[in-house]
């Protein structure tokens, strides 16, 4: 092993290390998280932790079509004021996928 | 030195196979208590309800910070929107619904779309540290109106790099991905080369600071590092440089930092 392979190697290793910080848009590991948080039998940090099964942004109510209708319009006007929001105290959760090792995981759990 | 240069090289074939971001199989894993995680995520969320934000940008750290290039504050970027969340028991609440760019597990130069909650998009945070920003009322408006009508979806870009040029359509990631809707909901369309020519025409990304045989080296070893995008020096969209190109074009109200612990935001250095 010489000085240059060895410096390859340093420089491969830096690189491998250091460059996808621009983006790591890797997701959190489902397994992990509802092993942890047992969606919708736990009490973490004195709230309760729910599966979020839909969500609906909250100016828009119907079909997107009446949006543009005079109730959508009356929701609309209402997103552009800076009032505060009200925020559940729940933490929801995304629901576990629906791969088999998730659903082996949620039986063990006893939630099937 | 023969027993370094091993080393180096066992280290090396060790990180190739993983995702190979930080050399570690598990990067995907919380490194916070749950408790934290939680308390965090909820503190993210009434901060945004406070300043009254329907929708806003959110950053997370995903590695550690002393690992971060320079100019790159946060890794991770996606679209939050409050919303009325059906539980699975039948429950109606009130929060923020994420919208995100995600690597796929066990194919990391392919993404997805994903919606989740505040709590998932923190849970793998490498710092309990959030960017926040909250665009003009009529930006927010056309952000909801954008995703209500599902015109997020067709502006994925499949093909994933962590470097992707936010000036062609060759690759996407995450903070593409967010500033892909952003100007989706500016102008008014989905049509991919209208949205490129006036990123390409309007936006400034944050150069990669990093040296070109490195750059040239991880898009060789790396299944989610591409460059064959980009002529020239590497430069990718980043949640700095969104709020940058928000901010220009007066279409910002702030750009925070919150932290685990401080007792206020802090402005994003912009």
């Amino acid at each position: 092993m010489n000085k240059q392979s060895m410096q390859i190697g340093v420089l491969i290793l830096s690189a491998a290390m250091a460059l996808p910080a621009c983006a790591a848009s890797n997701n959190a590991s489902q397994a992990s998280k509802h092993s942890t948080l047992a969606a919708g039998h736990s009490v973490v940090a004195g709230t309760k932790v729910v599966s979020g099964a839909v969500a609906a942004p909250l100016v828009i109510t119907g079909k997107i079509g009446e949006a543009a209708g005079k109730a959508g319009d009356a929701m609309m006007d209402y997103a552009l004021t800076d009032e505060p929001l009200e925020v559940s105290e729940e933490t929801i959760v995304a629901q576990p996928d629906p791969a088999p090792r998730q659903m082996k995981s949620v039986r063990e759990q006893g939630g099937i | 030195m023969k027993q370094l240069a091993a080393t180096v090289l066992v280290m090396c074939l060790a990180a190739l196979p993983t995702r190979l971001w930080a050399g570690s199989a598990s990067a995907e894993d919380n490194v916070f208590a749950p408790e934290q995680i939680t308390q965090f995520a909820k503190s993210v969320e009434k901060y945004a309800a406070q300043k009254g934000a329907r929708a806003f940008i959110i950053g997370r750290v995903g590695r550690p910070e002393d690992q971060l290039p320079e100019g790159i504050a946060f890794t991770h970027t996606a679209v939050a929107v409050y919303s009325k969340v059906t539980s699975d028991n039948g429950d109606t609440l009130k929060g923020y619904a994420i919208y995100n760019l995600y690597q796929k597990e066990d194919q990391v130069e392919r993404s997805e779309v994903v919606q989740d909650y505040p709590v998932d998009f923190f849970w793998s945070a490498k710092a309990l540290k959030a960017g926040v920003i909250i665009p003009t009322p009529k930006m927010q408006r056309a952000l909801i109106e954008l995703i209500a009508r599902g015109d997020h979806l067709p502006l994925h870009n499949p093909n994933y790099s962590a470097i992707a040029n936010p000036f062609n359509s060759r690759y996407q990631n995450c903070t593409e991905y967010t500033l892909d809707i952003v100007n989706a909901a500016i102008y008014g369309t989905v049509d991919s080369a209208r949205l490129k020519a006036n990123a390409r025409a309007h936006f400034t990304p944050t150069p990669v600071k990093e040296s070109p045989a490195k750059i040239l080296l991880g898009s060789v070893l790396m299944k989610d590092v591409s460059r064959d995008d980009h002529k020239g020096p590497i430069a990718t969209t980043t949640f700095t440089s969104i709020a940058q190109y928000l901010q220009e074009n007066h279409l910002l109200v702030e750009a925070s930092v919150l932290k685990a612990g401080a007792r206020q935001a802090s402005p994003l250095l912009l």
